[in-house]
């Protein structure tokens, strides 16, 4: 099963935040009673809704409501669901926005899909895994766990590990309700052969230029290849450094100072905090103007693309860039190219997340967050990758400033962790298979 | 590297006054702040430095920020201090990082808590750390510090924390204190770059315990090799050589303790083994009593190996057959034992130190297994310069996390209550269910500990 991603971002009708907001607020205090279907339909991992304030500053008005799904199938179909399960609600929400006519009869399922702006980076943790497998895989290691807690267990202790994953295969096998996991589960495409085609979508630039390289002392053509290559490469490179430059003299000329910027906010990033760590998952919404001009916003298209590939065909097996604490994230630059949206849905507190990009990811994540900006300002940045977030401080203030409160959140399965998820998937792989006895072992400690 | 300057540092950083057996911990309300200030600067003169540390009668002292605000500080500068200081321990947010929640919310707290009344968060301003060779010179030091504050009305005591004498009823060696559930504790500190006790460590040993000045003292590149943001008051450097302290009461159920481990490996005759209670208490520690850690010796205790403290658990002990992976300890430190590479994982551990300076509050029972009503645990006290990525850090993500090293959904088996704990073991894990709450906390507030040179400089402030 296919994951999908939609981001529908509509401008909320001038005097209606207030009054969204509160709806919201409401439809999340009444998460028990599963108000938007989520849950009913069964296909949502974790999906959001949160207000983002107008970009020209604080008494801007023209705020935008952005809801963002991550999903099993076609957003198409989806859609077509939520309509028809929580269509008084989601109606509800939507009359607030631009467009809507406020009446009904009113092509619901059009308007999101019209409004619709997509990713330009989605990660998922572990692509094709469907929520209702993800359950069910917790649902067996659970059932296991019990059964070695219980008095067949008890009686297990002490036999040779051959023997108790036997003892377990026979216990799921008699089961009707966890048979299926005796079947493995298919592995998608890319997961499987996602890095050898990386591989070969990089060889045949990187064996070009070896070749040029090569042939360059003895053939004039190569020679002139080669410079334009290098020419080309210079180019850019001091492009992209005399632009940092100025954002390095911009930087220490902005005022109020980004420490200052940044206490001006305290009451909003408290509002922000509110929602965290209700639960063991954490939900990140957060804004940022791109700099102005067009180097910025190619540049931001070009890193964006290229962490798309990277999620895509090598990031695919629950970690991204050494970070496996997100189950599913995304960056969308909004249609007027002015803005960048990023929405995580992780495991854990804020704080280690941050830590987490500063020490494991600094170098990709400078690459995006250094072409935008805001009143705190990314700190400086040499080379794209460099510098920039290991500014421990400053980066943590930028991150925080352009927070937005999450208004309404979901999550399919709060109580596991993204490494729980891959461990329950692991448990099932090898439960059908005769293991040798170190693998049997190893399969026994993930119990 | 910047060598520490010692003479502007206060003491507490560098050293927990091993040989000053006594102490007290005196909470104070500024009540004229014109005053009060002029005491401070007599007080910067009487202060323990890093440089002097250990003759009879050590002084040391720290602010809350509703203290430096009720001393003259504007809001513009109290806004260029760290944020959780700023706001206070006592914050919904803060509370559920913390684990503050249930019998440990803020609401039942004898100090640190909400409201008008003794020292509630809004009327605990400074906090006194005294110290003394024996109980006279404690008091002497007392009437002459606490004395020369309150004299005029300038302060006003509103609690004070009475800690048990060093080094307790119970001690190993009288090198490290023991704390209430019997085991050995403050084995494994953090070593700060630039006090010259770094000095005797080599190669790998430096590597793991040697963290940079940054880390607890302000004004040094830390673990980042940046300068950690400092406050300003008239501005001027206000943070230089001070840092933030962190202090907690936590209350232990030493009975309930002993009583849940007895119960746990009872036998059908209830009768109790020893040796069954002792493995499963070092398996929820992480040590055994001695301090002698499980990487090291998995199956009874050695006193020989309590002090070796250069253990890692990448090598020996991945899976977590010697020592849990959701054990007390390993949760505190995970060391080298965080994803695949062990190098990385110290470094990265190495970000989130803290120096613990807590002491032992409340008498040994008398009987282990009786609860006799007396208050007793462990006032925490610790040095760190980031609150967030230190102790909070500690606290929510190792301590507190219920998915720490991709557990399930255990808690803390000291900290947490009805938890799950899983034993790693052949040929499969055992799981222990429902172990109660053990730890309460009682009290807690962030503090700011000044350098000297800063201290003066409030004392002189004109406001």
């Amino acid at each position: 099963m296919r994951q999908s991603a939609f981001t529908i971002l509509t401008d909320i009708k001038p005097g209606h935040v207030d009054a969204v907001t509160r709806l919201l607020d409401r439809i999340d205090a009444d998460r028990g009673r599963d108000p938007l279907g989520f849950d009913r339909l069964g296909t949502v991992h974790f999906a959001s809704l949160s207000i983002l304030p107008g970009s020209a500053g604080p008494d801007d008005d023209r705020a935008s409501l952005v809801f963002e799904g991550n999903i099993d199938g076609p957003t198409a179909r989806f859609l077509r669901q939520l309509r028809d399960l929580a269509d008084g609600t989601v109606d509800e929400i939507y009359r607030h926005c631009a467009g809507h006519p406020g009446e009904s009869g009113f092509d619901l399922v059009r308007y999101l899909t019209a409004h619709d702006i997509g990713t330009n980076v989605f990660y998922v943790a572990r692509p094709g895994r469907s929520v209702g497998e993800v359950r069910r895989e917790d649902r067996l290691r659970t059932r296991i766990r019990e059964f070695l807690d219980g008095p067949e267990g008890a009686a297990l202790r002490g036999q040779s590990p051959g023997l108790v994953h036997a003892a377990i295969v026979a216990y799921v096998r008699g089961r009707r309700d966890l048979a299926w996991a005796l079947d493995p589960a298919p592995v998608p495409f890319l997961v499987r052969n996602g890095r050898w085609i990386a591989g070969l979508a990089v060889a045949p630039a990187a064996l070009g230029l070896l070749l040029l390289i090569g042939r360059a002392p003895h053939q004039h053509g190569a020679r002139l290849a080669l410079l334009a290559v290098a020419a080309g490469a210079a180019a850019v490179a001091g492009r992209l450094r005399s632009a940092e430059k100025r954002d390095d003299e911009h930087d220490r000329k902005r005022s109020p100072t980004w420490q200052a910027a940044f206490a001006a906010v305290s009451g909003r990033i408290s509002e922000v905090r509110e929602f965290e760590d209700r639960g063991d998952q954490n939900h990140l919404a957060s804004v940022a103007e791109i700099k102005p001009g067009r180097f910025r916003r190619i540049t931001l298209r070009a890193v964006l693309a290229a962490v798309q590939a990277r999620a895509r065909l090598v990031d695919n097996r629950g970690s991204l860039g050494g970070i496996s604490s997100i189950h599913f994230a995304r960056w969308t630059m909004t249609p007027d190219g002015r803005r960048l949206i990023f929405l995580s849905n992780y495991d854990g507190s804020w704080e280690s997340y941050l830590n987490e990009f500063i020490d494991l990811a600094s170098g990709g994540l400078t690459a995006v967050w250094t072409n935008t900006d805001n009143a705190v300002g990314f700190p400086a940045t040499r080379w794209l990758t460099s510098d920039g977030a290991r500014d421990e401080a400053r980066f943590k203030a930028f991150a925080r400033y352009g927070m937005v409160r999450t208004r309404v959140w979901y999550s399919a399965y709060p109580h596991l962790s993204v490494p729980n998820i891959a461990n329950n998937m692991a448990i099932r792989r090898d439960l059908g298979f005769l293991l040798g006895p170190d693998e049997t072992r190893t399969w026994l400690r993930r119990l | 590297m910047t060598p520490l300057e010692k003479a502007d540092v206060q003491g507490l950083v560098v050293s927990g006054y091993a040989r000053m057996h006594h102490a007290r911990y005196v909470m104070l309300r500024v009540n004229t702040p014109t005053a009060a200030r002029r005491r401070l600067v007599d007080l910067a003169e009487r202060l323990t430095t890093a440089e002097r540390a250990e003759w009879s009668g050590c002084v040391n002292v720290a602010f809350t920020g509703t203290g430096l605000a009720a001393l003259g500080l504007r809001a513009d500068e109290l806004d260029t201090f760290a944020a959780p200081f700023r706001e206070g321990m006592v914050l919904p947010h803060r509370q559920r990082l913390l684990g503050d929640t249930g019998s440990s919310a803020p609401s039942r707290w004898q100090w640190g808590h909400p409201g008008r009344t003794g020292a509630s968060a809004g009327r605990l301003h400074v906090l006194l750390l005294l110290f003394a060779a024996d109980q006279p010179d404690l008091q002497a030091l007392d009437e002459d510090v606490v004395g020369r504050l309150t004299v005029g009305g300038a302060f006003e005591v509103v609690h004070t924390l009475n800690p048990e004498p060093l080094p307790g009823t119970q001690s190993l060696g009288g090198k490290f204190g023991v704390e209430h559930f019997g085991f050995a504790d403050g084995m494994s500190q953090p070593v700060i770059a630039g006090t010259g006790q770094e000095t005797g460590l080599g190669g790998d040993e430096a590597r793991r315990q040697v963290v940079a000045t940054g880390e607890f003292v302000l004004g040094y590149a830390n673990g980042y090799g940046r300068v950690t943001p400092s406050p300003t008051v008239a501005g001027a450097d206000f943070g230089r050589n001070g840092t933030y302290l962190v202090v907690r009461q936590l209350a232990q159920d030493v009975a309930g303790f002993n009583r849940y481990l007895a119960e746990a490996t009872g036998d059908d005759t209830g009768v109790r083994r020893d040796e069954a209670i002792e493995r499963l208490a070092a398996k929820l520690v992480g040590r055994w009593r001695s301090g002698t850690s499980l990487v090291r010796s998995p199956h009874r205790d050695d006193v020989d190996l309590a002090e070796d403290n250069g253990f890692g658990f990448a090598e020996v002990d991945p899976d977590g057959e010697r020592c849990p992976i959701g054990a007390h300890t390993r949760r505190a430190n995970p060391r080298d034992g965080q994803g695949d590479d062990a190098h990385r994982s110290i470094e990265l551990a190495n970000l989130h130190r803290i120096v613990r300076r807590g002491r032992v509050y409340g008498p040994a029972p008398r009987d282990p297994f009786t609860d006799d009503g007396r208050d007793r645990g462990l006032i925490f006290i610790c040095v760190n310069a980031n609150i967030d990525r230190q102790f909070e850090f500690i606290q929510h993500t190792w301590l507190n996390n219920r998915h720490f090293g991709g557990l399930y959904d255990e808690q803390d088996p000291l900290l947490g209550a009805g938890g799950t704990f899983t034993v790693p073991q052949e040929p499969f894990a055992g799981r222990i269910h429902g172990i109660p709450n053990f730890v309460t906390t009682r009290g807690g507030a962030y503090f700011f500990l000044p350098g000297v040179a800063a201290l003066r400089c409030l004392g002189l402030l004109s406001r």
